[in-house]
C-alpha cells in the first residue's frame, strides 16, 4: 500500500501531500475533496474527515473547508499544469493519474453546439484508490474456461469488483489466448501517458478510450483477438456489437450493472442469446466476491 | 621617455573608451538575442501545443534535452525553476526563470510585459486558445523586433563611434 500511497501523494499539491502523509491508505477507496468542506476519506464503507493536524476524525472538523485557491493547486497538480493535454478525458468528466486512480470532476460546464468542451471553475474532486488483485480471479477462471474459451457475463452492482475480476480473467486468457481489451473508460488498464497501469498479460491489446461499438468493430477488423473484453455494456448498440463479434467468430468477456441475471435480462434479454455463462458478482464481509455462476442461452 | 608614456597612456585610454563603447553596443545586442530567443521559445511551445498535447513540464524537459545550444537559455532557467518547484504553480516558475534570464540579459520591459502575461495562464486553457495565446505574444514580440533592428543599428554605430572619438578627445584634452 505504501507505493500506493506514494504515487498518489506525488500527484498531489505540497499542501495535501503533507496533510495526508500521515494517514495510512490501508483500505482507502476515495479521497474527496470539495470546496468549503474538509477532505473526506472513504475507507471500508466508512466516512472519515482529514483534519489541520493530519489526524482523521468521524466528526466534520470546524473551519478547515478548502479555498479556491486549494482547488486550484490541486487541479493544476492533477492536470499536470496542463489542461489542453487532458481536456477529451476532461469533457468525459474524469482523468487518470499515474497508478491508474481516477480523478472524478465536478465543476461548471461549458457547452459549445450542446456538447461539453470543457469543466471549468472545480468544486469537487473525488479520487478513487484503484487497486489490482492479481490472481483474485483464478479459481473464476478456472471455472470458467474449463471447457475452452466461452462468451461470459459478469454481473454486479457497483463496487462489487467487476473491474477488478474482468482485469484478471483478462490477464489470465492472456497467457494463452490473444486478447483484446476495449477500455472506453480506461478503467481496465488504466493507461496513463500512454503506459497501462495495471498488468493485463503478455498477449494483451489496449484500445484506449475507443467508444465500445467502434472499438469493438476495430479489434475485430485489425487485431484478431481470440478474447474481447469489455467493461459495462448495456445500450442497443452495444448488443449489436456484441452479436457482430460473435459472428466473427471472436469470444467475449464483458461485464454489466446489476443485481441478478434474472434483473439484467429482464431490461435486455438480448444478452441472453449472446453469452453462454454469466458470474454473478456481489460483497461478502465488506470484500466483492463470486456468488453464483449461471449457464445462459 | 615620457613621450613614449604619454604615448602609451594614450594608446590605453583610447582602447579603454573603444572597449566601453564595443560593450554596451554589445549588450544591446544581447538583449536583441534574448527577446528573439523568447519569440523562439514560444513559437516552439506553439508548435508543440498545437500538434502533441504534451503537458507543459514534460514539453520543457524535452525540448531541452534535444536543444544543444540551451546551456544559457530561457528554456534551461524554466526547467530547472520547474525541477525546484515545490510549493509554486507553473506559473510562478515561468514569472520566476523571466525574471532571472531578463535580468541578466537586459530584456526591455517592453518585450517582457507580454511573456510574463503570457505565463500566467500558460496551461490553464484548451490547445486552441493556447495556440492562440502563444501566437499572438510571438506576434507581439516579433513587432518588438522588427522596431528594435534599426534602433540597435544605430545604437551599435554610435555607441562604437563614441567610444573611440570620446578616448581620442581625452587624449587630446589631457596630453
Amino acid at each position: 500500500m505504501d507505493k500506493c500511497k506514494s504515487v498518489i501523494l506525488s500527484q498531489l499539491p505540497p499542501r495535501f501531500r503533507t496533510l495526508l502523509s500521515a494517514v495510512s491508505f490501508d483500505g482507502l477507496e476515495e479521497l474527496r475533496f470539495r470546496r468549503n468542506r474538509p477532505v473526506m476519506l472513504y475507507m471500508r464503507d466508512q466516512l472519515f474527515y482529514l483534519c489541520q493536524d493530519g489526524g482523521l476524525s468521524v466528526q466534520s472538523p470546524e473551519g478547515v473547508g478548502l479555498q479556491k485557491e486549494d482547488m486550484a493547486a490541486l487541479t493544476e497538480s492533477l492536470f499536470n499544469s496542463s489542461v489542453y493535454a487532458y481536456l477529451q478525458d476532461i469533457r468525459d468528466g474524469f482523468i487518470t493519474l499515474r497508478g491508474g486512480h481516477r480523478v472524478g470532476l465536478a465543476g461548471k460546464c461549458i457547452l459549445k453546439n450542446g456538447e461539453i468542451t470543457n469543466i471549468t471553475d472545480i468544486s469537487g474532486v473525488n479520487l478513487r484508490v484503484a487497486r489490482a488483485y492479481p490472481g483474485c480471479g483464478e479459481a473464476l477462471d478456472r471455472m470458467l474456461r474449463s471447457e475452452g474459451l466461452k462468451n461470459t457475463l459478469l454481473i454486479a452492482p457497483p463496487q462489487c469488483g467487476k473491474t477488478t475480476f474482468l482485469r484478471d480473467l483478462a490477464r489470465l486468457s492472456s497467457r494463452e489466448y490473444k486478447v483484446t481489451v476495449v477500455d472506453e473508460r480506461s478503467e481496465l488498464a488504466a493507461v496513463c501517458d500512454g503506459v497501462p497501469q495495471f498488468d493485463l498479460g503478455p498477449q494483451t491489446d489496449v484500445l484506449d478510450r475507443f467508444p465500445k461499438t467502434m472499438g469493438m468493430m476495430l479489434a475485430i477488423r485489425s487485431l484478431s483477438p481470440q478474447l474481447l473484453v469489455i467493461d459495462e455494456i448495456g445500450t442497443e448498440a452495444d448488443v449489436q456489437a456484441v452479436k457482430s463479434v460473435q459472428d466473427a467468430g471472436c469470444n467475449l468477456l464483458a461485464s454489466v450493472h446489476g443485481y441478478g441475471v434474472e434483473s439484467v435480462l429482464k431490461g435486455r434479454p438480448q444478452l441472453a442469446l449472446c453469452f453462454e455463462q454469466a458470474v454473478v458478482l456481489g460483497r461478502e464481509n465488506g470484500v466483492p466476491a463470486v456468488k453464483s455462476v449461471e449457464r445462459l442461452g | 621617455m615620457s613621450g613614449m608614456i604619454k604615448l602609451l597612456g594614450g594608446v590605453l585610454v583610447i582602447l579603454a573608451c573603444t572597449l566601453l563603447g564595443l560593450q554596451y553596443a554589445a549588450k544591446k545586442q544581447t538583449a536583441f538575442r534574448a527577446v528573439r530567443e523568447l519569440k523562439e521559445v514560444i513559437l516552439l511551445l506553439h508548435r508543440h501545443i498545437s500538434f502533441c498535447l504534451e503537458p507543459l513540464p514534460e514539453l520543457v524537459h524535452r525540448l531541452c534535452r534535444e536543444k544543444e545550444d540551451a546551456a544559457d537559455s530561457f528554456l534551461k532557467r524554466l526547467q530547472e525553476e520547474l525541477e525546484g518547484m515545490e510549493e509554486v504553480s507553473f506559473g510562478c516558475a515561468w514569472a520566476q526563470a523571466l525574471t532571472h534570464f531578463a535580468e541578466e540579459k537586459g530584456v526591455p520591459a517592453e518585450a517582457l510585459a507580454p511573456v510574463q502575461g503570457l505565463g500566467e495562464g500558460l496551461g490553464s486553457m484548451d490547445s486552441e486558445t493556447e495556440s492562440a495565446r502563444l501566437a499572438f505574444c510571438a506576434e507581439e514580440l516579433e513587432r518588438l523586433l522588427q522596431e528594435m533592428k534599426p534602433a540597435l543599428r544605430q545604437t551599435e554605430k554610435t555607441t562604437k563611434s563614441l567610444g573611440v572619438l570620446s578616448g581620442i578627445l581625452i587624449v587630446i584634452l589631457f596630453i
